[in-house]
């Protein structure tokens, strides 16, 4: 099991899936009144990114999260296959996405991690929702170091046109 | 001619006001302090360091606030899935 379950009252940590959290997204826009945007809202499963010691510092206000979702919704649309789940998702060979297994006792569901659609959210807000059981894990050192280095990856490595020729 | 003609005949020191009379009035001249250029030409004083390692911008003090529209969830881009051993990019 790479996950524990922490009391409702502890602390927001990296790591952490919190269910039904509000994240806010710009639909759509006018170039001639970019000020008032198409602002849509939805309830989201979230993994927290914010690193845990600037969380244990209280250092800040604002934590970066990144949506989670079922893999077998993926699978549920026709985006993809179980078998690309299973094998390359899982094998962490796709940047951008984590997967994470189940765990039947935490009734938490295979969770594809897209750490493309990031949102920035209060960390009073997470709070609340983990005061009102909302949150559902979290991940464990070593696994979490894992995300966070896969996350970091995503962003930091530097892409070739194409592969190097071979014979 | 012009008051700026006038003013590059006197010797002006940068932050003093001087004051005069002319015609029954009386006139007052404050000339602004001499600002430097870049930071960089100021001396670097450790103590003056306010900065931590890490520090939170304040939030924009302007702004329209909106009440959004419960919208559908957020689903992920789905990416290119590597064949073999590739990996993706």
């Amino acid at each position: 099991m790479i996950f524990d379950r922490p009391d409702s009252g502890d602390s927001i940590d990296q790591g952490d899936i919190i269910r039904d959290c509000t994240v806010v997204h710009v639909v759509s826009l006018d170039p001639q009144t970019p000020d008032v945007p198409d602002v849509q809202s939805s309830l989201e499963r979230v993994v927290v990114l914010t690193q845990t010691c600037d969380l244990a510092q209280r250092k800040v206000t604002q934590v970066v999260v990144a949506v989670a979702v079922e893999a077998e919704e993926i699978v549920a649309r026709g985006q993809l296959k179980a078998s690309d789940i299973r094998g390359p998702v899982r094998a962490g060979r796709v940047f951008g996405w984590y997967f994470l297994p189940a765990d039947d006792a935490l009734e938490i569901p295979e969770l594809i991690v897209d750490l493309r659609q990031l949102h920035t959210v209060p960390l009073e807000l997470l709070e609340n929702l983990c005061g009102t059981g909302k949150r559902d894990g979290r991940i464990r050192p070593l696994f979490r170091e894992h995300l966070a280095k896969h996350f970091a990856d995503t962003y930091s490595r530097i892409g070739l046109p194409e592969p190097y020729a071979t014979e | 001619m012009t008051l700026a003609e006038a003013l590059e005949q006197v010797d002006l020191e940068p932050g003093r006001t001087y004051q005069c009379r002319v015609r029954g009035m009386t006139v007052e001249l404050r000339v602004a302090p001499a600002q430097e250029k870049t930071l960089l030409s100021k001396p670097l004083c450790e103590e003056d360091i306010m900065l931590d390692p890490w520090c939170e911008l304040p939030q924009p003090k302007w702004g329209t606030t909106f009440k959004a529209k419960p919208g559908p969830r957020l689903m992920p881009d789905i990416p290119e899935i590597p064949r073999d051993d590739e990996v993706a990019e």
